[in-house]
């Protein structure tokens, strides 16, 4: 049931997303020159056709919803199963998007330390000492491969962790 | 022709360290592909200032083998953890990664490296015997012809997947609506960028390409209770059977054939002729249902055409001077270091560094075959380590990999967007083969139909009557009512049997 409600929020979404994008797309500046076949030509192709077929979809969805009402009342319960792995990949999500702000902050040394220690805990795995000696291993690897090897220049960071990060790389 | 494939066979043979060059470039080449971002491009780029060391024929040698080993090394990524490698082998991942879930790791190894073998010697026969009417085949080309041809890939968008023929269209318009952000082909006309100036530049193909298959890849695998890493077992590399191997042989000649005429066409190259060969097996498979779950020529048809566009794309740069992929464009500013301009009189005054470099080519190949089921050896060992371990430094990989490209944070912005959007299509069961071929055809097709229009002056029969547009139109057209029927006659049969039981 919840995945059919997804299905169908997913799909109205991108109905009203398509229509928006078309309309989006006749605001764009007209050329003279290419007028039959200006910017926004193809756009419009691309975001009717969508609009029609995901209306088509969402139609389809509160149909079938419709009909499978009754056969499922009370099928929103959740499992802790389901709980605990919506909490791995929201922590998994939230990890990654602090690491992309770390990356540029903090410089990529210690970002990625702490991102491969910290993220090493989201997937179930026993060994403490493995994680760290891991997470310290594969940075030192990376650095010396992309900034000695390669020559190719790594996140810095800002501030005092720019001044750091110079020390190594 | 004979006298000049002799004298470059005593070349080689008086320069043993020709040998080692085309073995350590392989190698290398093999390397860089299997490290999601790199790409072969990068490893051809950090290779040029080490040419100046050689001479041509031995820097250019040095050069075609680093794209020959990186075209396959993209494969090994793709397949273990779905981390396509370069561009070329994000289709590879698609049926790749599924085999190796089963525990079949090592075969779809096999699969992808003698395919790739195969593609690449075929392409490189090709550039052998056919550079100059190639050359000449591949002019025939302008916008009309590469708007068939974007179009023959996208029309098995609808059929690819297995599932929901409306989810499978609609995750290709979304693959073509996101290839519209940014300027304007044509006019230069800002399209979507909603005032950031970072999307001015339209949404990098890579990092897309990364997001949406690793990082979808890694979230998917935190949200499952036990690990399935345990799940991939069979690490060894071995070559597929004679009897599995020959199950595939049409779709090893299709797709090489494929690759080759799509390599020489200025400016595709190989990752959009993985595309078109993969859309081509599905739409010609009695069980197109079945991809995407881990078949064989799921694997065969992209990597041999991918590497049978290497031999292709070198067909425009040698013969017109025109680079047939990004690699080559890369390849012709290493060439024009040493002095050397490509273009139809290379191959009448540089008789001895083109002919070489055939001969390279055809013995990188071969030698791709050893060291690839080496170095896939050492790579599948990472299968053994738990994912705990594997899934973060795979995040962390591809945003360095990404951020090394072009130095650009934003870049990264767009592999972590592309990356939750692609786990959000795969929960709902969109399937991602389309959303990624309208992703790579999108800017080919928007192009080459608009500047057609205006070379024929909008007149669409004019544009369409050309007669290789037309065969690759009715071509689409005929295989896509072909498609449709297959569904038709499954779903016929899927009722019947629901109303006789």
């Amino acid at each position: 049931m919840a995945h059919r409600l997804l299905d169908l929020a997913f799909a109205s979404l991108l109905f009203g997303l398509s229509i928006f994008l078309w309309f989006v797309a006749d605001g764009f500046p007209e050329s003279r020159r290419f007028a039959q076949a200006d910017a926004d030509f193809w756009p419009k192709i691309i975001f009717g056709s969508m609009a029609i077929v995901t209306g088509i979809l969402a139609v389809r969805a509160v149909i079938t919803l419709l009909n499978s009402r009754e056969s499922v009342k009370g099928a929103f319960t959740m499992t802790s199963d389901f709980r605990n792995s919506v909490f791995r990949v929201g922590a998994m999500g939230a990890l990654i998007l602090a690491y992309f702000w770390a990356f540029q902050t903090i410089g990529f040394i210690l970002a990625t330390f702490a991102f491969l220690t910290l993220a090493s805990f989201v997937i179930p795995y026993k060994n403490n000492l493995v994680r760290v000696i891991f997470a310290v291993g594969f940075t030192v690897a990376l650095v010396l491969f992309f900034t000695q090897a390669l020559e190719l220049p790594l996140p810095r960071g800002t501030g005092i962790f720019y001044d750091l990060n110079v020390l190594f790389y | 022709m004979l006298e000049a494939y002799g004298s470059a066979l005593v070349y080689l043979f008086s320069n043993p360290s020709s040998f080692l060059l085309i073995i350590f470039s392989v190698v290398w080449g093999i390397a860089f592909g299997s490290v999601p971002g790199l790409t072969g491009i990068v490893g051809v780029a950090l290779l040029i200032p080490f040419t100046f060391v050689f001479d041509p024929t031995a820097g250019l040698l040095l050069l075609s083998g680093v794209y020959v080993g990186s075209t396959f090394g993209g494969s090994i990524s793709a397949i273990l953890f779905n981390t396509p490698g370069s561009p070329e082998a994000a289709c590879t991942a698609l049926d790749g990664y599924p085999m190796a879930k089963k525990g079949q790791a090592g075969k779809a190894l096999g699969i992808a490296l003698a395919s790739s073998a195969i593609g690449g010697i075929f392409g490189t026969i090709v550039l052998m015997l056919l550079a100059p009417p190639m050359a000449q085949f591949a002019l025939n080309f302008g916008p009309p012809e590469y708007f068939a041809l974007a179009v023959l890939g996208i029309t098995a968008i609808s059929a690819i997947g297995g599932g929901s023929v409306l989810k499978g269209l609609v995750a290709g318009l979304l693959g073509l609506g996101i290839a519209t952000v940014g300027l304007d082909p044509i006019t230069g006309t800002e399209r979507y960028t909603f005032g950031n100036l970072s999307l001015l530049t339209g949404i990098s193909f890579v990092p897309a390409i990364i997001g949406t298959f690793a990082l979808a890849e890694v979230l998917q695998r935190a949200g499952e209770k036990t690990s399935t890493a345990d799940v991939i077992t069979d690490v060894s590399t071995k070559l597929p059977s004679m009897k599995e191997f020959l199950a595939t042989r049409i779709t090893l000649i299709r797709s090489s054939t494929i690759g080759a005429v799509i390599g020489a066409l200025p400016g595709v190259g190989a990752t959009t002729a993985a595309f078109i060969s993969y859309s081509e097996a599905v739409r010609w498979s009695k069980r197109p249902q079945d991809f995407g779950t881990g078949v064989a020529e799921g694997i065969a048809a992209p990597e041999s055409a991918n590497n049978s566009a290497v031999g292709g794309s070198m067909i425009p740069l040698l013969a017109l001077g025109i680079p047939g992929s990004a690699t080559t464009a890369v390849m012709l500013g290493g060439l024009t270091i040493h002095g050397i301009i490509p273009g139809p009189l290379l191959m009448e005054t540089n008789t001895q560094l083109v002919y070489t470099v055939f001969i390279g080519m055809f013995i990188a190949n071969i030698l791709m075959l050893i060291f690839g089921i080496r170095m896939a050896r050492y790579f599948a060992l990472i299968l053994k380590a738990p994912y705990a371990l594997v899934g973060p430094a795979i995040v962390v990989l591809c945003m360095t990999g990404v951020y090394a490209l072009n130095s650009n944070i934003v870049d990264v912005g767009v592999m972590l967007a592309m990356g939750a959007f692609g786990f959000l299509l795969r929960k709902l069961q969109y399937p991602i083969a389309s959303f990624v071929i309208g992703l790579v055809l999108g800017p080919i097709a928007e192009r080459s139909l608009r500047q057609g229009l205006v070379i024929a002056d909008y007149n669409y029969w004019e544009f369409a009557a050309r007669p290789i547009t037309a065969i690759l139109l009715l071509g689409s057209l005929a295989s896509l009512i072909y498609g449709f029927y297959g569904q038709w006659k499954r779903y016929r049969q899927v009722s019947q049997a629901a109303v006789q039981s």
